[in-house]
């Protein structure tokens, strides 16, 4: 790499400033001191490689503006490329624009960079004064570490990887770790193989089990057969046992057999036979005595019943009076209604004739006869009497009446005589007169309407008292009505009170409107008269005057002639008055002559006797009826007494009760006794039926029995005997042999089942087995069983355990399932352990590279420096020791000597160390050719080093560029100018 | 006219014996793994049944020997009683892996089942209608190792219709397994064999057309190295023709999947693409453990493989399958990617980092490098060697894991 030109935007002090570098590869940049040359060192350190922020912030430009600039390199196999990185664009990151046109980002630059980072550039490419004391303390490994950082990877990525590996294979595997991934790994599959290694030991107990198996079941077949046949030698014997007494039973009915005739005479089934056929017999038989015994019976009772009967005269008198009965009962009861009517009767006629008061009794009434003619005569004495009254009171009242109008007349009169004028003041008003007359007449005629109005304002009075009465009445009427209905709840009282209440009113109403229009016709008359009087005022005061003389005058004489009347008419009234009394006087007469005839008459007014009458005769019609009801009754008990009579002769005759029983108890008697006659004769006609129904029914009996019989015989002819006992006790025999020989062949089918046939054949012989004998052997077989079986139980449980062992081992997948986990983890562990081989190959060349590096590289370094530090110090020091590990450098001069670095000269040490960079940076430039940078370092250096460092820059140079930057223009001098380009700053 | 003879061959059962390279198997998969030789042995029975063959063919390697299990054993003798019920017969040799002095168990197998004890080659005559129409000859190992010819003690020694041999080894030139019974196909051909029935090697073949020399492989893979349909074959011989017809028996199937992921440009991509593949092997394969490969041209693929995002992807994958019926499971990913960097290019500078390459270019010997490890007592004991392929791969990983470390960010 070879930098052409910079372009600073800012960058510390340098803003907007341009370097241009010819094409000479060694390059002096000398200013004085604070002059900015260390800034553009930095600053082309920025540009190649990037500042963090923090440090970018130091160069920012302190006149403001951006930080940042351009730098054009040349690259091998590239061309010129320019760098850019400005502070606040992305970060400082650059852009780099190749010779193509194309912008590449940071990455690119990176690459080109090969792998050389700042820190190994400056370790390599870079260094100052500052740097120079460095050297008394490098060592191998220093030298080595920035040996390694040449190339693509700088020394940090190596180590970082060696550690990175480093602690993933401890992660992995530790020979003495338990931690590790396959450490535990290793533990896990231990356990497990363990655990295979069990499970199977257990899988190979199977071939033994299964040989147990076979061997214990061909065992157990053989202990079953056994105890199988002893079962059945058991079950034989305690069948014998337990059947023993069949046996016996066996044994004794064949001997009783033996007892047996060989033939009995006798017919087949006789007893059966014979069974059935009194069986037959029997209830037909059993059927005719009872019907015996019934007949005797029934003929016992018929002849009890007849001795009971009694004779059929009596019976027959019993009978026709029994029939009266009815009657007797009918007569009886009406004597009882009529004795309750007459004495019905009779109270009426006592109340009725209290009620009368006339001190009459119901024996006065036998006595007591009113002629048909008595009521017209007291009708007519109650109408004179009245009349009389009347005719009284009217004279008595028209006498009263004259008297008052004498009195009155004979006043006015005298009055008018008074008022009446002269004749010839009479004359003057003479021809006024005329109109004297009219004016009478007018006022006669006011009059007369006058008198009218005044007798119909009297009847009218008379007739509003007459309706206000009704009226009051009515109201009452009405009201009273009302309240019963409302007590009494019936509608109609409402309905009557309602009819009654609106006729009253209306009736009022009615009164109050005729008066009305009468009195108003009549006054209105009068009135209308008077006016037509008051016409002329002066000839009406003297026709007035006239017609009042002329009224007056007319007054009196009609007065005089009225007052005559009235003195007639007095003496008509007191005429008629002593013709009443005359008549009076005669109807007193009659009267006492009635009451003489009817002394009950005299407190009483002979205006009621005409009702008194009527009362009377309903005491009579009433009398009359009782005296019927005597002699109604009296025929009645006529009636009866004849029936008890005849009753009570009968009793009397056949002495039957006590006489003086009641005659309704003896009825009783007659009656009963007739029905029980009646009863008795029926009973006696059906004992009669029922002789004569037994008697068939015996005969036909009797029909039935013979077949039986005749059967019966044949039989006991058969087994030859002549009773029924005979023949019974044979047949029984018979039977008790069949019995014995149908036992004997049950017991020996029985038998047969557990009994050898020998066994049978000795008992039929007579030899019976003993019985405790047979107990014996059942004992011993039993134990014998027992032991067997309890030798089965337990092999079969010996088996059933190794079926189970077996069964558990062909089911178990425990030991499969085992192998595929523990064959799982061996397939983990390898392909761990791969994992780690890869890691652990890794860094094993990692490791034995790197020494091989630094073994190849740093001989080389030393030979270098060797030989720069020797033309530098003119051939002073021929060897530079050692190279061993973990020690400083010592130097060797031309005489052998050695020194500590520490104890060099300042001069020699600072030569020394850029010897080691100059060689180190030519070692490396094999690699990688980056710019050399050197910043005032020959600071100690006399003129003739200096000048033998120049030569070396000039010479390197050629190899690579070199930038020096200085203060000391004086080295410029010991340069050759040809090849030098001075940037004065 | 003879009747046709009707059988199934197979061969390396290894009943119940467990699956190697795996680890972190959840619990299902775990529990279709250990069945898995089972089913395959019950699918074997229902295949003979169904083809209602005379006989079954078992060459040998019925159980591991150090693997035996009485599971293994009673699951076995329950087949063959179902397999009596249906009146099929079987013929059984021992091999390598079950040979008879190893054995750990007796069994009692149903008289259906016809086993060749010796370590000589002995025949057993099948009868059909009671007319002899096979004879089958085989031997058995009595010791763990037969390393003498076999095949040349083979001879034909009745005349029934059909002749037909058993033979448990490979041929001499094999280097794949271990060589027992060597022999070569010559030797094999020049006998008068109908069939020679082989086993031992996993890997079905068939070596010759006339007479047919076919190897089954075995009826369930056990490890990645054995992928694909793994079963039997179905064998019909007559007079005039032969059939020979493969049918898978596998519960689980090995398989190894690539991914081209070069357009996957973050993790979710790359999951859903993972996803998508798995999805399609469940449905193509059915219940598989699957070796991952994906390729990348991209540089995010190293970024994810070394970030471990990838594991946390294949886990979520793996969880994710967990609960199908047809589940897959990623036993492990290979990732291959076109490096960040040029190798070559770093080899050619003298930096630190050339040189370090420079050292994997030599055939250094790796062992020491191991040695902490691999002489640790109980790693020792059950740590296998890593084979050259698998050193290959540890100094390729190194070396990639290296560059990675010192050349990222």
């Amino acid at each position: 790499m070879e930098i052409k030109s910079a372009y600073i935007y800012g960058f510390g002090k340098w803003q907007d400033y341009k370097i241009t570098f010819n094409n000479s590869p060694l390059l002096i940049i000398s200013g004085n001191n604070e002059s900015g040359k260390t800034t553009i060192r930095q600053f082309f350190l920025f540009m190649l490689y990037g500042f963090p922020p923090k440090k970018r912030v130091i160069y920012l430009p302190k006149t403001g503006g951006r930080m940042g600039g351009r730098l054009t390199v040349s690259l091998p196999g590239i061309g010129d490329c320019t760098i850019e990185r400005i502070h606040d664009r992305n970060n400082g990151e650059a852009t780099c624009v190749v010779p193509s046109g194309e912008i590449l980002p940071e990455s690119w630059l990176k690459d080109q960079l090969n792998g050389i980072n700042q820190k190994t550039f400056e370790s390599i490419f870079s260094f100052d004064s500052n740097d120079l004391n460095e050297i008394q303390n490098i060592k191998m490994e220093d030298l080595g570490d920035v040996l390694l950082g040449i190339g693509m990877t700088g020394t940090d990525k190596i180590y970082t990887t060696e550690k990175w590996l480093d602690n993933e294979l401890n992660q992995l595997f530790k020979p003495q770790g338990k931690k590790p991934k396959i450490n535990q790994l290793l533990l896990d599959i231990d356990h497990m193989y363990k655990q295979l290694m069990d499970l199977e030991k257990r899988e190979n107990t199977f071939n033994s089990k299964k040989f147990e198996k076979e061997k214990l079941s061909l065992e157990i077949e053989e202990l079953q057969d056994q105890i199988e046949t002893l079962i059945k030698e058991l079950s034989k014997c305690e069948k014998q046992l337990n059947s023993y007494t069949l046996i016996q039973a066996y044994y004794h009915s064949k001997q009783q057999l033996n007892q047996f005739s060989n033939h009995v005479d006798y017919p087949e089934n006789g007893l059966d036979r014979y069974q059935q056929l009194k069986e037959q017999v029997m209830p037909l038989k059993s059927e005719l005595t009872v019907l015996e015994g019934s007949l005797t019976k029934t003929k016992q009772e018929m002849e009890s019943v007849q001795s009971n009967l009694i004779p059929e005269k009596l019976s027959n008198t019993i009978e026709l009076l029994v029939n009266q009965l009815p009657n007797y009962h009918r007569l009886l009861n009406e004597q009882q209604f009529k004795n309750n009517e007459r004495h019905q009767v009779n109270i009426e006629l006592s109340n009725d004739l209290t009620k009368l008061q006339l001190g009459l009794t119901i024996e006065d009434m036998d006595t007591l006869t009113i002629p048909f003619h008595i009521e017209d005569a007291w009708n007519h004495l109650k109408q004179e009497a009245e009349h009389l009254k009347l005719e009284k009171e009217r004279i008595d009242s028209e006498f009263h009446s004259l008297g008052k109008q004498r009195t009155y007349v004979e006043n006015e009169l005298h009055s008018f005589q008074e008022k009446m004028l002269e004749t010839s003041e009479f004359n003057d008003m003479q021809d006024k007169l005329k109109k004297k007359k009219e004016m009478d007449r007018l006022r006669e005629s006011d009059e007369i309407q006058l008198k009218q109005k005044e007798s119909w304002k009297i009847a009218q009075q008379k007739k509003t008292k007459l309706a206000n009465t009704i009226f009051g009445i009515g109201i009452l009427v009405t009201i009273s009505l009302m309240l019963l209905g409302w007590l009494l709840q019936m509608d109609v009282l409402y309905i009557g009170s309602g009819l009654v209440g609106v006729s009253v009113v209306l009736q009022k109403i009615l009164l109050l409107f005729s008066a009305r229009s009468m009195e108003k016709v009549l006054f209105e008359n009068t009135t209308l008269k008077h006016r037509n009087v008051i016409g002329d005022r002066e000839s009406r005061e003297i026709e007035q005057l006239l017609h009042e003389q002329e009224s007056l005058k007319q007054r009196c004489e009609n007065l005089e002639i009225k007052l005559n009347q009235i003195k007639v008419d007095q003496l008509k009234s007191s005429e008629r008055n002593s013709f009443l009394e005359q008549k009076q006087n005669r109807l007193d007469q009659l009267t006492r002559d009635h009451k003489e005839i009817y002394p009950f008459l005299r407190p009483i007014a002979v205006e009621y006797w005409p009702n008194l009458l009527h009362n009377l005769r309903f005491c009579i019609e009433k009398f009359d009826k009782i005296k019927t009801y005597n002699q109604e009754l009296d025929r009645l008990n006529d009636e009866i007494k004849k029936f008890e009579d005849e009753v009570c002769l009968l009793f009397e005759q056949y002495k039957w009760l006590e006489l003086n029983n009641p005659i309704k108890v003896k009825v009783d008697y007659l009656t009963s006794l007739l029905n029980e006659q009646s009863n008795l004769h029926s009973k006696v006609d059906q004992y009669k039926q029922w002789i004569d129904q037994t008697n068939a029914e015996m005969q036909s009996l009797v029909n039935q029995l013979k077949p039986y019989q005749t059967e019966i015989n044949r039989l006991w002819s058969i087994a030859n005997v002549a009773d029924e006992e005979s023949f019974l006790r044979k047949g029984t025999q018979k039977k008790e042999k069949e019995e014995l020989q149908r036992k004997i062949s049950e017991y020996y089918n029985q038998l047969q089942l557990f009994l050898y046939d020998y066994e049978l054949k000795q008992i039929d012989e007579g030899n019976l087995i003993d019985r405790w004998e047979l107990e014996d052997k059942f004992k011993t077989q039993e134990t014998e069983k027992k032991q067997l079986e309890n030798q089965l139980k337990d092999k079969q449980q010996q088996l059933a355990d190794i079926k189970s062992v077996i069964s558990h081992l062909e089911r178990t997948e425990d030991y499969s399932m085992m192998k595929h986990f523990y064959s799982v983890k061996i397939g983990e562990l390898n392909k761990i352990a791969k994992q780690w081989a890869v890691l652990q190959v890794a860094k094993e060349k990692l490791v034995n590279t790197k020494k091989m590096y630094q073994q190849h590289y740093l001989p080389k370094v030393i030979e270098r420096t060797t030989i720069y530090f020797e033309k530098l110090t003119n051939g002073s020091y021929k060897r530079i020791l050692p190279l061993e590990e973990g020690k400083v450098l010592y130097v060797e001069c031309g005489n052998g000597i050695r020194y500590q670095v520490t104890e060099l000269s300042q001069g020699t040490r600072d030569q020394l160390f850029v010897s080691l960079r100059i060689a180190l940076s030519e070692v490396t430039s094999e690699i990688s050719k980056m710019p050399f940078f050197i910043d005032d370092a020959f600071v100690h250096f006399d003129g003739v080093r200096r000048a033998s460092m120049m030569q070396i820059l000039e010479k390197i140079a050629e190899k690579q560029q070199v930038l020096l930057f200085t203060c000391q223009e004086s080295i410029i001098e010991y340069s050759n100018n040809q090849v030098m380009d001075i940037q004065q700053i | 006219m003879t009747d046709k003879v009707s059988f199934i061959h197979c061969a390396d059962l290894h009943i119940d014996s467990p699956f190697k390279g795996l680890s972190n198997i959840p619990e299902q998969q775990f529990k279709d793994i250990r069945e898995s030789t089972f089913i395959a042995l019950d699918n074997l029975v229902d295949l003979a049944i169904s083809k209602r063959v005379d006989f079954i063919l078992m060459v040998g390697d019925l159980f591991d020997q150090n693997q035996q299990s009485i599971k293994a054993q009673s699951r076995l003798t329950r087949a063959f009683e179902k397999l009596r019920d249906n009146s099929i017969d079987v013929f059984i040799s021992y091999g390598n892996h079950d040979h008879v002095n190893g054995r750990l168990f007796d069994y009692d197998y149903p008289n259906n089942v016809y086993v060749f004890e010796s370590e000589h080659v002995d025949n057993f005559i099948f009868k059909k209608d009671d007319v002899p129409l096979a004879t089958i000859y085989g031997f058995s190992y009595v010791e763990r190792e037969v390393l003498d010819n076999k095949a040349n003690k083979f001879k034909t020694v009745t005349s029934t219709p059909y002749q037909i041999a058993m033979l448990h080894g490979s041929v001499s030139s094999n280097t794949d397994h271990d060589v027992y019974a060597p022999f070569q196909i010559s030797d094999l051909t020049s006998k008068s064999f109908d069939y020679w029935a082989l086993g031992h090697i996993h890997k079905r073949q068939q070596l010759n057309d006339e007479p047919l020399i076919v190897y089954p492989g075995n009826i369930q893979g056990r490890s990645i190295k054995e992928t694909g349909e793994k079963g039997c074959y179905h064998v019909e011989i007559s007079e005039t023709n032969r059939q020979l017809e493969f049918f898978p028996l596998q519960y689980i199937r090995f398989e190894e999947i690539t991914i081209q992921a070069d357009h996957c440009k973050d993790p979710q991509e790359l999951e859903v693409l993972v996803e998508k593949t798995m999805k399609q092997t469940s449905e193509r394969f059915g219940k598989s453990i699957v070796r991952l490969h994906i390729t990348s041209d991209s540089v995010l693929l190293e970024q994810w493989y070394r970030s471990s995002i990838l594991d946390e992807i294949i886990d979520f994958i793996n969880e994710l399958n967990n609960r199908e019926e047809n589940w897959v499971f990623i036993q492990d990913v290979r990732v291959t990617y076109t490096g960040q960097w040029d190798k070559q290019l770093i080899k050619s500078g003298h930096s630190f980092l050339g040189e370090l390459l420079h050292s994997f270019d030599t055939d250094e010997i790796m062992q020491n490098d191991l040695q902490s490890l691999f002489t640790h007592r109980q790693a020792r004991k059950y740590l296998d060697h890593f084979t050259d392929e698998e050193k290959a791969d540890i100094k390729q990983k190194a070396e990639d894991l290296l560059i990675y470390q010192l050349l990222k960010e």
